[in-house]
């Protein structure tokens, strides 16, 4: 199917604007740190900056009293690295802790910081592995933000206490992540894989076991749709330590090499959990594909100019987090704004009587999935001109 | 006096079986068969329904407008789903 | 039968006929089933305690909640360590900060860096100090910051609060009058009337047995004013360990007084529109006031009948801990914030104790699921203006004079009543905990499912619904300006609005 030149110009016009405004926020200066760093210490009469990533701070003008040395320890986020400017004493314990620098969703943020992570972190010791559910709390529905606290914070301190000459071990690779949700996802793009194939009997029927269980593990118990941000966070170059973040990778990369052999969408149809609710409802209300034809094509540009515009704001803020305008986190979590409420109950009331409102007009992976089939089809155009000017012998 | 007492609630029964025989005409005309659990189901949607209004009301004697606001807002939602529900039963020919 | 034929039709007709009948038969048992359900409401109508003027909640129907299903056999409060009685010079927040107030005034240059010896203050304080430390900076600051900062905040906002100041010190006039016994247990307790009109208690009146006298005195109490009656055996490890009223310095307190074997437990809500406008317009003194004279009323009806009494409340004096008594006389459980939460009125009851020697049958502990709720909710900790109490989520580990339980940490505590405009005091934790409710039939239902519940779904959602449709303030905005606004949990109702009847001049606080 030949796409119109329209999505072919605006496609071209879309990657340029994303690579300008990557390049121009790469840009902006990273910022000073030394206000962050004078938080962790508000007692010290004045820090120097030493080498590296390393602050001193002192007690006196006169510089004989070492009060603390200030390292600045970094982690993977739900969005991408999150800092932390970490304070230690000469005997190596946690006296200050402060975010340098984060690209998590605000909302979960604000669940981590009201839980009282970063006060638990002062007085831990430069030795402590701080693992969330062992020396730390974890923090209900934030998992990545609070962990990656916490692992910032140990290599900052471990860092710290290293300029003191505390003996430090850094710790050994990181512990391979294969749980429940990577093997359920493993699972959906398999049924998925085989309920997609023209010739099987029980499409239908699969197909609702998919969803439900895509509704109930990816959706309710995980939290970890397929949201914008994950596709920024890739755009962004935010890829985090394979073994703690298959889950990501999978989902990433599961969709692009369905798409790139089968050119066939593996999550939409198959494991998308908000997708499933909208079935839901569309089953109770009796759904229909209502779009009038007038508003067909307005709609879909709407929709990708929306898209645009969430990845264009990530990109520029190189915050994954701050455009992903889903609602997906107010229903599977049940936290959110009134605005977020009231706008998820008039997406799931109209996906009764509309089948799948949200992704058929809102969805920004609607407009990405269709951005990768445009480049297959042009790559494969390529292909297909370049082996035709080459006859075989 | 008690203006939600006992003279108020026998009327509130009153009125309840003006809305159910209103409903019973509503019913024949769309020609809809309403068997007796379909109309117990009926039932529990307007107990739902009228309870999200009474929440309501009761929040905001209690001085907490804002949260009986949004009580009512979610049983309206419920309401919604269950009774569009409810109305693809209710056409549904009998058995 | 083919539908349509002759014969179809008269079975249609059967049938229809018995439908028919079936609701003409219903219609009438309907009818009579309201009959006798109307004669059983009006029953009902005329008993109701809203029907007696002016004494609606001087009745037994005020502890409405059926504790039945929910009692256990106790003791409910085990040690898990050596017991320590409560102690008025340590333990007991206002004798300690009088004690650090003198001190602190003989040696007002003191500060924290300095060694605690230079204060003077008696041994066990010095000890209690060295072991909670937390405690001595807090004590410090309220008395070295918070109570000067106080007296430039009352200066420029008292206007504001003063109808609630004004409220709360009718209870007040009333509560300092009521007596304090002023000779040891063995003297007052067997005394009757005060100084210096007083006569010696008569013969003891016989009751046939101990359920009935307890009914009665439950009766009685009621009828003086208690929302909530429960009874239990006083426990030794819960006196003070000095200090009890009318005894001198040298008294033998390593004994409990025989006659002090009963604990009757009284509990009285603070009025609910003011407690909610908690920190700065409610008072604890409306609650204070009237639980008092309950127990003072009690005490004198007990001597009447011959009985030596004492009423430990906190208008006249303790010699005993009260909120433990409450949980083994089945009032309620202990939650977060250390006090008992009753099931009708949360943590919005005040309570006393008399003390007695008449048998009386005593009442067995209940749990209805507050130490799970207290585990997943803290919004009270959360709520805290001075964060005095611990977000842990259980008290394992917090071992407290032999008893674990929720910690919490009195001296910040008391330094936010010091900083709080309005009446002395706080009660943000009694204003935002989710069971301090009016009964109305939304909270019944609440109180009624949620301990019935084992999978805990319903508290969730009830722990979802508080905490996602009701406002709460963050706990810096209770604070002074510039930290805070001097916030209040809810408006304060229309009859202490200053602006309403008042011509003064009235600054509001703003966040600076």
């Amino acid at each position: 199917m030949n796409q119109p030149k329209s999505d072919r110009i605006f496609a071209l016009g879309a990657l340029i604007l994303i690579a300008v405004v990557w390049i121009v926020s790469a840009a902006r200066t990273q910022g000073d740190l030394m206000p962050v760093v004078r938080a962790t210490i508000p007692k010290a009469d004045h820090i120097t900056k030493q080498d590296g990533d390393l602050y001193a701070a002192w007690a006196e003008p006169d510089e004989a009293d070492l009060l603390a040395r200030i390292a600045i320890g970094s982690a993977d986020g739900y969005g991408g690295p999150l800092r932390m400017a970490v304070a230690v004493d000469p005997a190596g314990v946690v006296i200050g802790v402060v975010i340098a620098d984060d690209k998590e969703t605000p909302a979960w943020m604000g669940r981590v910081l009201d839980s009282g992570l970063l006060k638990s972190l002062i007085g831990k010791s430069y030795g402590d592995s701080l693992i969330l559910g062992d020396d730390v709390d974890g923090v209900t529905g934030a998992t990545y933000t609070a962990r990656a606290m916490a692992q910032a914070t140990a290599a900052g301190g471990r860092d710290a206490a290293a300029a003191f000459g505390h003996p430090v071990e850094e710790p050994g690779p990181p512990t391979i992540v294969f749980g429940p949700p990577e093997i359920v996802l493993i699972l959906l793009f398999a049924i998925g894989f085989v309920g997609h194939q023209s010739r099987f009997p029980y499409t239908k029927q699969l197909r609702w076991l998919s969803m439900i269980t895509g509704l109930i593990v990816i959706g309710f118990l995980y939290n970890s749709p397929v949201t914008i941000a994950y596709i920024t966070k890739l755009v962004l170059g935010y890829w985090p330590a394979w073994q703690t973040n298959l889950y990501w990778y999978f989902l990433i990369g599961g969709i692009l090499f369905v798409f790139t052999v089968d050119n066939k969408n593996p999550y939409c149809q198959w494991c998308c959990p908000f997708g499933a609710a909208q079935d839901c409802m569309g089953a109770i209300g009796g759904a229909k594909t209502r779009t009038p034809v007038r508003f067909q094509r307005l709609l879909i540009w709407l929709q990708r100019i929306l898209t645009l515009a969430a990845i264009l704001l990530g990109v520029w803020f190189r915050n994954p987090g701050v455009a992903s305008y889903e609602l997906f986190g107010t229903l599977f979590e049940v936290l959110g704004s009134s605005v977020q409420f009231a706008a998820l109950g008039l997406v799931l009331i109209a996906a009764l009587f509309i089948k799948r409102p949200w992704c058929n007009y809102l969805c920004p992976i609607r407009p990405v999935t269709d951005l990768i089939r445009l480049i297959r089809q042009m790559v494969k155009e390529r292909w297909q001109q370049a082996t035709q000017r080459t006859p075989a012998a | 006096m008690d203006l939600t007492g006992g003279p108020f609630w026998f009327l509130m029964g009153v009125v309840f079986v003006v809305v159910a025989s209103g409903f019973h005409v509503f019913a024949r005309d769309r020609g809809w068969v309403v068997t007796w659990w379909k109309a117990l189901l009926a039932v529990v949607w307007y107990a739902i329904l009228s309870t999200s209004f009474f929440a309501w009301g009761t929040l905001i004697g209690e001085n907490e407008a804002s949260a009986g606001l949004k009580l009512f807002l979610i049983g309206l939602f419920i309401s919604i789903v269950f009774g569009v529900a409810l109305i693809r039963l209710m056409a549904r020919p009998a058995r | 039968m083919a539908p349509g034929t002759m014969e179809g039709h008269m079975n249609d007709k059967k049938t229809a006929v018995s439908r028919r009948n079936f609701l003409k038969i219903a219609g009438l048992t309907g009818a009579g089933v309201q009959a006798g359900a109307l004669i059983g409401a009006g029953v009902a109508a005329g008993k109701d305690s809203e029907s007696y003027t002016g004494w609606e909640s001087f009745n037994p129907g005020t502890q409405f909640f059926d504790r039945g299903p929910f009692e256990f056999d106790g003791p409910a409060h085990l040690p898990v360590g050596p017991v320590q009685r409560p102690s008025h010079i340590t333990d007991y927040v206002f004798g300690r900060v009088a004690t650090f107030e003198r001190a602190f005034e003989a040696n007002p240059d003191w500060t924290l860096e300095d060694p605690i010896e230079d204060l003077g203050l008696v041994p066990e304080l010095v000890e209690f100090y060295t072991r909670f430390p937390e405690r001595l900076e807090w004590d410090y600051r309220t008395f070295s910051e918070t109570i000067p900062a106080n007296r430039e905040d009352t200066e420029k906002y008292e206007n504001y609060y003063k109808l609630a100041e004004i409220y709360s010190h009718g209870f007040t006039a009333h509560g300092r009058a009521l007596p304090s016994p002023t000779d040891p247990p063995e003297v007052s307790d067997y005394q009757m009337g005060h100084e210096p009109y007083t006569e010696p208690i008569g013969d003891a009146v016989p009751f046939k047995n101990p359920e009935l006298a307890a009914e009665f005195f439950k009766e009685l109490a009621h009828r003086y004013g208690a929302t909530l009656v429960g009874i239990t055996k006083t426990n030794p490890n819960w006196l003070y360990s000095e200090g009890w009223r009318g005894c001198p310095r040298d008294f033998d307190y390593s004994e409990m007084p025989e006659h002090w074997e009963y604990a009757i437990v009284i509990g009285v809500p603070m009025e609910w529109d003011v407690i909610l406008a908690s920190p700065q317009f409610s008072t604890s003194y409306d609650g204070y006031d009237r639980v008092s004279t309950v127990a003072v009323r009690l005490e004198g009806a007990l001597k009447y009948a011959g009985y030596p009494a004492r009423a430990h409340t906190p208008m006249t004096g303790y010699d005993l801990i009260v909120p433990p008594h409450a949980v083994e006389a089945g009032l309620g459980e202990v939650g977060r914030t250390g006090f008992c939460i009753t099931p009708e009125a949360g943590g919005n009851c005040r309570m006393a104790i008399v003390t007695t020697s008449l048998p009386l049958a005593t009442d067995r502990p209940i749990d209805f699921g507050v130490a799970e709720f207290c585990a997943k909710c803290k919004l009270c900790a959360e709520s805290c203006p001075s964060g005095a109490m611990s977000k842990a989520d259980s008290p394992d580990g917090m071992v407290i004079r032999g008893y674990e339980h929720w910690y919490v940490n009195n001296g910040a505590c008391y330094n936010y009543w010091r900083e709080s405009m309005g009446p002395m005091g706080c009660r943000q934790c009694v204003a935002v905990c989710p069971y301090s409710r009016k009964d109305n039939w939304l909270h019944e239902i609440a109180r009624q499912v949620d301990p019935r519940d084992p999978t805990g779904v319903a508290s969730s959602s009830l722990l979802w619904m508080q905490k996602n449709l009701f406002p709460y303030p963050d706990a810096d905005e209770y604070r002074r300006p510039p930290v805070g606004r001097f916030a209040s949990f809810r408006e304060p109702p229309e009859f202490l609005v200053s602006e309403r009847y008042l011509a003064v001049n009235i600054v509001k606080p703003k966040e600076g």
